[in-house]
């Protein structure tokens, strides 16, 4: 007898042939037609659509082996619109040019005049052997040792290089930030001893977030920020008002056939809140935010996200002290924000003259200064392919600029902060 | 008729069993029929290099996915090819290859917002943005960041200029125009003229047809109602880079193969066939059916 393929065939082949094969003929004569019968499977298999765990059991319906997480309908959060949500990972496409259409904003490069006229005022003793020793106790002289993410070089990245040791990235940041803005308190002190009452340096904030409807759309903003300084007395704004009216002529360029919130997260699992972060008892104006930044973007995108977030606070704080305006605000708020990188610094100034974002040419329009690419030192890492050349970091040109910017930026207006004023104005209150 | 020593089907007839006869065609025949299910002859596809992880959701994302390789292993586990192995990790895009509904006479229009090659697939991808949609599509030759692209459904009497990157039905195409990402059945998405460097040409019009002449210049027939874009696709030089040695394909996940001791059949080799006539068929025609109920 000759072995044939069917001794290979599997059983379900078997039956699935056999299913196939069915004709009238293996019907019995007082059945009715095969086009009148529904043809049932009898595997007991589900189709592939429907897809439905079996209920378990009552002892193991508290377990969290077994837990199953709602889905999004069965939420707490659930609402049948759908919102779009901004977080600090939102990484903006077009970069200032989407943000500035989103905050209606006109741009301008460099620091507003009121800011470049500080930058020689406030001086610190030794300054360059103190930024060399922020810089060195951040880079090197640190003692903690952990294992750093791989690395692979654009010049040749077929080269896989050894593992590496080292200081992680967020442990460098908070240090150097943290210990130049100590520096330029107390710079600022010296001058204004006042500051101590009027001002408080916040570290990582909690709860900012606001929320408002753009062309038929519900917006709502969850700001990140790493540190504020807020102060007793809002900041005065930028230029004077003859210009704010002017600007109701000036144009913005459009972002057809995209549109802003083409970045944001659209979902039906949403909570709106609009709250400053800071108390509203003491220090309630926002004076400067200061970001880290901790992602490889761009600096277009990480002025962004700072342009965002300046307005995302300025619009918390309108909505609390002028509960129902619309339009034109009759005093504009203006918001300071320093980004921080590993070597460069970026600023962005923004005044709010208006909440109308809707209408991108009518009306009056807020103002933005970017200030970007300031270099303070430049990190060369190690290639080791080329060898006896290049095996060790180097950190090479140091550049003080930068420190003046952030001394003028963070001693705008200390002048007009005087804590014992306000203190008697309240007691006449009273 | 041969008989095996020991041997009993599994269907329950016995079998005569007789002494073990010892002539070379015998032994030949019985070990050639045991091999054949062993080593069964399989086209180099018969398993993919691997498959990507989708989203649970089922939705389109633009976020970069993991990708998984076969390793030349079957649903059972086994090496099916051996010629399949290794390789980088890669991330997999999710490319959007149907197109889009329009509206009559106007369009949609789109902006490119970014260009990178893809780590798996021969053509560069595109990234695609109106209103709050973003997606992934394949990259034509001449491609710019900022260049607007336009889908349009519309087929009028005149045929429309053809721009590159513009995409319009078959229809509404002039002759000799250059087109890829093409479909067979409309509304199915892109199918034909994907890979790098890749393109079709349209030819003539017969009837309710638009004849094309494709890469391996076989002729084919589509309805008017097909969609294509005009143009190229990116990366066409891909082909014409040679390898450097064995370590630069092992390291893209190619495994090797020895010539030595494998039997050569009449499938290897160049093959050299005139093409055949085309001939377009009219469409049969539909007869009326008629149910009579018995009374």
């Amino acid at each position: 007898m000759r072995i044939t393929r069917q001794l290979f065939v599997s059983r379900k082949k078997r039956i699935k042939f056999l299913m196939d094969k069915l004709t009238y003929k293996d019907l019995p004569l007082n059945a009715p037609a095969l086009s009148d019968v529904e043809v049932v499977k009898l595997t007991g298999r589900p189709e592939p659509g429907q897809k439905q765990r079996k209920p378990l059991p009552p002892e193991l319906a508290d377990d969290p082996r077994f837990y199953v997480p709602p889905k999004g309908e069965e939420k707490k959060n659930y609402r049948e619109t759908p919102a779009f949500l901004y977080n600090r990972n939102c990484r903006f496409i077009e970069g200032t040019k989407q943000a500035c259409f989103l905050t209606k904003s006109v741009r301008y490069d460099g620091m507003p005049e009121s800011v470049q006229q500080l930058i020689d005022k406030f001086e610190v003793p030794d300054e360059s052997r103190l930024v060399q020793k922020a810089i060195l106790k951040s880079q090197i002289w640190d003692s903690t040792r952990e294992k750093l993410p791989k690395r692979r070089d654009p010049e040749y990245p077929r080269y896989k290089i050894d593992r590496e040791y080292g200081i992680p990235l967020e442990k460098r940041l908070n240090m150097l930030s943290f210990d130049l803005l100590r520096m330029a308190d107390t710079a600022i002190a010296s001058q204004y001893p006042e500051i101590g009452r009027s001002r408080r340096l916040i570290f990582y904030p909690n709860g900012m977030a606001t929320f408002f409807k753009y062309s038929d759309s519900l917006l709502s903003f969850y700001l990140g920020i790493d540190a504020a300084i807020t102060s007793t007395s809002p900041l005065p704004p930028f230029v004077p008002e003859e210009l704010v009216e002017s600007s109701s002529s000036e144009a913005i360029p459009s972002l057809y056939p995209i549109s802003p919130t083409i970045d944001f997260l659209k979902t039906n699992n949403y909570n709106l809140k609009n709250s400053i972060g800071f108390s509203e008892i003491s220090c309630k104006f926002p004076h400067t935010l200061i970001l880290l930044n901790n992602d490889d973007w761009s600096e277009d995108e990480r002025q962004a996200r700072a342009l965002v977030t300046a307005m995302g606070l300025a619009v918390a704080q309108v909505k609390k002290t002028y509960p129902g305006i619309k339009d034109r605000l009759p005093t504009p708020i203006s918001v300071q924000v320093i980004n921080m990188s590993e070597t460069t610094m970026n600023f962005t100034y923004f005044q709010l003259n208006t909440i109308d974002f809707d209408n991108s040419e009518a009306g009056v329009k807020n103002f933005v200064w970017f200030d970007t690419g300031n270099v303070l030192f430049e990190r060369r890492l190690p290639q080791p392919w080329k060898r006896d050349k290049i095996l060790e970091t180097s950190l090479e040109n140091l550049d003080l600029d930068p420190f003046k910017k952030l001394l003028a930026t963070v001693g705008n207006c200390a002048e007009l902060e005087d804590s014992s004023t306000q203190f008697k104005e309240k007691l006449i209150e009273l | 008729m041969a008989f095996i020593k020991g041997f009993i089907c599994h269907w329950g007839d016995t079998v005569l069993v007789q002494q073990r006869l010892l002539f070379r065609s015998y032994r030949l025949a019985a070990y050639r029929s045991r091999r054949k299910f062993k080593t069964e002859r399989r086209p180099f596809h018969y398993v993919p290099k691997g498959h990507p992880v989708l989203p649970p959701d089922g939705k389109y994302t633009t976020e970069p996915l993991t990708y998984i390789r076969s390793g030349g292993r079957d649903l059972n586990g086994k090496v099916v090819n051996a010629k399949i192995g290794g390789g980088p990790k890669v991330n997999w895009y999710m490319r959007d290859d149907h197109y889009p509904e329009a509206e009559e006479t106007q369009g949609l229009e789109e902006k490119v917002l970014r260009i990178h090659p893809d780590p798996i697939r021969t053509a560069h991808l595109a990234l695609v943005g109106t209103g709050n949609h973003k997606r992934y599509i394949i990259a034509h030759q001449n491609m710019k960041e900022g260049d607007i692209i336009k889908t349009n459904r519309d087929i009028p009497t005149i045929s429309v200029r053809a721009m590159e990157g513009n995409s319009h039905p078959l229809g509404a195409l002039p002759m000799g125009t250059i087109v890829h990402n093409i479909e067979k059945i409309p509304g199915e998405g892109g199918r034909v003229c994907r890979a790098g460097g890749a393109s079709a040409q349209v030819l003539r019009k017969v009837g309710d047809k638009v004849i094309l002449r494709l890469p391996s210049k076989h002729e084919i027939a589509l309805s008017f109602n097909c969609m294509a874009t005009v143009g190229q696709v990116s990366n066409s030089g891909h082909d014409d880079i040679p390898w450097k040695g064995v370590g630069e394909k092992m390291s893209a996940g190619y495994r090797p193969r020895t010539g030595w001791h494998h039997r050569k059949t009449g499938y290897h080799g160049k093959k050299i066939k005139p093409k055949r006539t085309f001939i377009v068929k009219p469409t049969p025609p539909k007869y009326e059916t008629y149910k009579l109920s018995g009374d």
